[in-house]
C-alpha cells in the first residue's frame, strides 16, 4: 500500500512524466539537494558511543518500504552507524510491507528492526507484546525534551517506548503562488481564508486544487483534510478519541470535518470540475493546476515536501518565488489552532541484541538527526535540529513550523488499524461523489470499527 | 550469492537430483523384494508416486483442507464461528456487490474473448499477413495485468470539460459527440466495463491463439467438400467450422471464466474496488491482508473454489472427450 512515505517519490515520478511529455527543451529545475559533510564524523562518533565504545559488528536486518532516491537518501543516514560500529545494515524493501510484516511475525521470523510508515500497525504489536521495550536503552529525560509527546505516546504502550521516529513530515500547509494568490498571508483564520476563496469563485477563478487519486490508497490526501479539521474544529482530545475508535464517526465533530472539506472538494465553483475531477486527479499532478495556463487555482493543500518536489520537477519554479506555504489557519474556538499534524516512519525492534540496542540507541542522537536534515528528504523527528541545518529555504520554513509547534499530532489515517484506514479513505471518495449519503457512509464506518478495534 | 556457489549449486543439483531418483527407486526395489511378483506389480506405482503424491498433499491439500476448516472459524481463527462467515457473504452488501462483479466480468470477459478471438483466427486465416496479425493480438499477452492496468489508465484519463482531454478515449469521445468527457472509471455506469474491456484487451491474445491452432486443424477436404457442395461462407462457419472447434471453444471458455473469477490485478491497480467495483478476488485480498479476518477470507477462498470447481469439471471431461475422439 502506498503511504504518505512514498508519496515525495510518486510526486517526483508523475511530474516528470507531466514534464517529459509537455516539454521539447530541457527543463531549467532546482538540483536534488547532496547529504551532508562535517555532520558524518559526529554521526559516527554518537553511534560509537550507543555502541558502548565498541565495535558489535555482525548484521542487523531492517525492513521497509523505501526504494530509489528516497532508498539511498536514507541508507545514507545509516552509514556512519556502520562504519562506526562495524554492523552492516541490511535494508529488505517491500512494497506490502503491513502483509509481509504480519507474516514473517506469524512464521516466528520478524526482521530485526521495522522502519514502519504506519505507527498505527506498531501500536497494535506493542500492545500483542510483539516488540522489544526500548526505555531501558535510551536516557529517556533526554528523549521526552528532544521529541514531541505526541509522537512519543504513539510508540508508548503501558509504561514502556517501544518506538522512535526516524523522519516526520509536517501535513496539510497550505502551498500557493504567490503570483497569482492575493488574499491574506498568513489568513488569520480558515473563515477568512474562504471569503477570499469565495470572492475569487464569484469572479469566476477557480480558488482551490484537489485530487485524491492515488492508486489503491486513493482517498487518502482527503483523509488529510478532515484530520486537519478535527484539530482544527474538535481539538486533540477528539482527535486522539476519534482515531482510537473511541468517537463515533457519526458524531457531530467527525461529520462537520467532512462537511468542511466537501465545502470545498465537492463545489464546482471551489475546484475546476468538482467534484468529479476532484476523484480522477492524482494527487501528484494536481498541484500542477496553480501553473497551467490559465491557472486552475491559487491555492492547494499538500505537505511539506511539495514545494521543493514542485521546484525540482517543474520548469522554471523556484522556491518562495513561485511556491510557499503558510500554515493551516485557525478554523474554530473548540479546535487546537496550533497543533500540527505530521507523518513519517517509525522503528521498532523485535529483538534484544547487542546491534539491535545500539541501532536504536544511534536513533535516539541529534547527531543522527542532523543526518537525516541535512538529507534533503525529511524532516528529523527529532526537534534538537536547527532550522538552519536544512539545505532549501522552505525546509528551513517547515522545520520552523514544526519545532514552533505546541504539540505534534500524527496522521490519524497512519494511526488507526489498517482496516479502519482503507474504510476511511474510501468514505472520502464515495462522500466527495455523492455528499448526500454522508449520514449513511458515516454509519458505515461506525459499522467497520466495530471489528477494526477488537484485534 | 556469488557466481562460483551459483554454479556449484547449479552442478550439483544436475547431478544430484538424478542420483537421487535413481537412489529412491533402487530402495523401494530393496524394500519391495520380500513380497510376490504380484504384490510388487500392484506397490510399485504407488511407492513410485508416493513423493510427488507427498508434496501434492503438503502443499494442495493439506491447505485446501486447512482453508475450510478456517472459514469455519472466528476471524482470528480462535474459535468456532459456525456459518457466520458464510452468512457474511450472504448477507453484506459490499460482498453482494462483488458477487455480482464477478458474475459480470465471466460473462462479459468471457464472451468478449471468445468473439474477438473467433472473429480474429477467422479473419486472418483469409490473409497472407496472418502472423503480423496475430502477433499484435497476442502483444498485450505479454505484458502483465498491472502494466496493462497502468497503460489503461492514461487511456481513461479525464479532465474536466473545457480542459484539453489527455486521454485517448475521452480526446476522441468529446470530438466526435462533442458531449462533456465521461469519467470512466468513477462513473457507475461505465466503470465495471471499462475494467473488464482492459482484461479483454489483455486476454483476447491467448483466446485467438489457441482458437487459431484449432481452426488449422478442420481437415481441408470437409471444407472443401462443403464448398462443392454449394455452401455459402455463413453455412460454412456455422454447419462447419463452429462444430469443429467446439471442444476447443469450450475449453477456452471454461479457462477464460476461471480467469474472470479470478480477475484482481486490474481491479485492484485502477479503482482498488472503489465505485462499486470490487470482485470476489478483491475482497478475498481485503479480508485477508487488511482485516486480518481470516474466517472470512477463508469463506470467500471457498466460495471460490466451488464455483470454479463445476467448471473445471466440464473442462476436464471435455478435453478427456477430446483425447479419446
Amino acid at each position: 500500500m502506498i503511504r504518505i512515505g512514498w508519496k515525495p517519490t510518486a510526486v517526483v515520478l508523475g511530474s516528470a512524466l507531466l514534464v517529459t511529455a509537455c516539454s521539447s527543451s530541457a527543463p531549467k529545475t532546482a538540483p536534488v539537494p547532496t547529504a551532508s559533510g562535517g555532520l558524518v564524523a559526529a554521526a559516527q562518533a554518537a553511534a560509537s558511543t550507543a555502541a558502548g565504545g565498541k565495535r558489535p559488528g555482525g548484521t542487523l536486518d531492517l525492513m521497509g518500504e523505501l526504494t530509489g532516491a528516497q532508498l539511498t537518501a536514507y541508507l545514507a543516514t545509516l552509514k556512519p552507524f556502520e562504519d562506526a560500529t562495524g554492523i552492516t545494515v541490511k535494508y529488505e524493501t517491500t512494497a506490502d510491507l503491513f502483509a509481509v510484516l504480519q507474516t514473517r511475525i506469524s512464521g516466528g521470523k520478524p526482521p530485526d528492526v521495522v522502519s514502519d510508515p504506519s505507527a498505527g500497525q506498531l501500536q497494535t504489536l506493542a500492545q500483542q507484546g510483539k516488540l522489544t521495550p526500548i526505555d531501558s536503552w535510551l536516557n529517556m529525560g533526554q528523549v521526552r525534551s528532544q521529541f514531541p509527546a505526541g509522537l512519543l505516546n504513539l510508540g508508548t504502550s503501558g509504561s514502556h517506548l517501544y518506538g522512535l521516529f526516524y523522519n516526520t513530515s509536517v501535513q496539510n500547509l497550505v502551498w500557493y503562488d504567490p503570483k497569482t494568490y492575493t488574499g491574506p498571508n498568513p489568513p488569520t483564520s480558515w473563515a477568512q481564508l474562504q471569503t477570499w476563496a469565495t470572492q475569487q469563485a464569484a469572479a469566476g477563478h477557480t480558488p482551490w486544487c484537489v485530487g485524491l487519486e492515488s492508486g489503491s490508497a486513493s482517498g487518502w490526501p482527503g483523509a488529510a483534510w478532515i484530520e486537519q479539521f478535527m484539530l482544527r474544529q474538535a481539538g486533540t482530545a477528539a482527535y486522539d478519541s476519534w482515531w482510537q475508535g473511541k468517537l463515533a464517526w457519526s458524531s457531530p465533530q467527525v461529520k462537520a470535518a467532512f462537511q468542511a472539506f466537501g465545502q470545498v472538494a465537492t463545489n464546482p465553483r471551489m475546484v475546476v470540475g468538482a467534484p468529479t475531477s476532484v476523484l480522477t486527479t492524482s494527487f501528484s499532478t494536481s498541484p500542477n493546476g496553480l501553473y497551467s495556463k490559465p491557472a486552475k487555482c491559487s491555492l492547494t493543500v499538500q505537505a511539506d515536501w511539495l514545494g521543493n518536489t514542485l521546484a525540482q520537477t517543474v520548469p522554471g519554479v523556484t522556491p518562495v518565488n513561485d511556491i510557499d506555504f503558510f500554515a493551516f489557519p485557525a478554523v474554530s474556538s473548540t479546535g487546537d489552532g496550533g497543533v500540527i499534524e505530521t507523518s513519517g516512519e517509525m522503528l521498532a525492534t523485535f529483538r534484544d541484541t547487542p546491534q539491535t540496542e545500539a541501532f536504536m540507541r544511534y536513533l535516539a542522537t541529534p547527531q543522527f538527526a542532523a543526518m537525516v536534515a541535512s538529507s534533503g528528504q525529511w524532516l528529523a523527528a527529532n526537534k534538537t535540529v536547527p532550522a538552519t541545518s536544512y539545505s532549501t529555504v522552505l525546509e528551513q520554513q517547515a522545520a520552523r513550523t514544526y519545532d514552533s509547534a505546541p504539540d505534534v499530532r500524527y496522521t490519524a489515517q497512519g494511526s488507526m488499524p489498517l482496516a479502519m484506514e482503507t474504510a476511511f479513505f474510501s468514505a472520502v471518495l464515495d462522500y466527495v461523489k455523492t455528499p448526500a449519503h454522508l449520514d449513511a457512509i458515516l454509519a458505515g464506518l461506525d459499522r467497520t470499527a466495530a471489528t477494526a478495534y477488537t484485534k | 550469492m556469488t557466481s562460483t556457489t551459483t554454479a556449484l549449486l547449479a552442478a550439483g543439483v544436475t547431478v544430484g537430483v538424478p542420483v537421487a531418483l535413481f537412489g529412491y527407486l533402487w530402495t523401494v526395489e530393496k524394500l519391495l523384494t520380500p513380497f510376490t511378483e504380484r504384490t510388487r506389480r500392484r506397490l510399485r506405482p504407488w511407492a513410485w508416486l508416493a513423493p510427488a503424491l507427498i508434496l501434492i498433499g503438503v502443499f494442495l491439500f493439506y491447505p485446501m483442507l486447512n482453508t475450510l476448516l478456517l472459514s469455519f472459524r472466528s476471524a482470528d481463527s480462535g474459535r468456532w464461528a459456525g456459518l457466520a462467515n458464510f452468512r457474511y457473504l450472504l448477507d453484506d452488501a459490499e460482498a453482494h456487490s462483488a458477487l455480482r462483479n464477478s458474475l459480470m466480468w465471466v460473462v462479459l470477459l468471457t464472451a468478449g474473448c471468445l468473439l474477438f478471438g473467433l472473429a480474429i483466427a477467422l479473419l486472418a486465416d483469409r490473409v497472407r499477413y496472418e502472423v503480423g496479425v496475430k502477433s499484435i493480438v497476442v502483444m498485450p499477452t505479454a505484458v502483465s495485468f498491472v502494466a496493462g492496468a497502468v497503460i489503461w489508465k492514461f487511456m481513461f484519463d479525464y479532465q474536466p470539460a473545457g480542459y484539453a482531454q489527455t486521454g485517448t478515449l475521452n480526446a476522441a469521445w468529446t470530438t466526435v459527440s462533442r458531449q462533456p468527457p465521461v469519467a470512466w472509471l468513477v462513473d457507475t455506469s461505465t466503470n465495471n466495463s471499462a475494467l473488464i474491456t482492459v482484461g479483454i484487451w489483455m486476454t483476447t491474445g491467448f483466446a485467438t491463439v489457441i482458437i487459431s491452432a484449432a481452426l488449422k486443424m478442420v481437415p481441408a477436404e470437409l471444407v472443401e467438400a462443403a464448398r462443392i457442395d454449394g455452401a455459402n461462407s455463413r453455412q460454412l462457419l456455422r454447419h462447419v467450422l463452429l462444430p469443429q472447434l467446439r471442444p476447443t471453444l469450450t475449453v477456452v471458455a471454461t479457462l477464460l471464466a476461471i480467469s474472470a473469477f479470478k480477475a484482481f490485478d486490474v481491479v485492484y491497480v485502477m479503482t482498488n474496488g472503489n465505485y462499486h467495483t470490487d470482485v470476489i478476488a478483491n475482497l478475498l485480498y481485503q479480508q485477508l491482508f487488511i482485516n486480518q479476518d481470516f474466517g472470512r477470507a477463508s469463506a470467500v477462498a471457498v466460495l471460490l473454489t466451488a464455483v470454479i470447481s463445476p467448471i473445471l469439471a466440464i473442462n476436464v471431461r471435455t478435453l478427456r472427450r477430446e483425447g479419446r475422439e
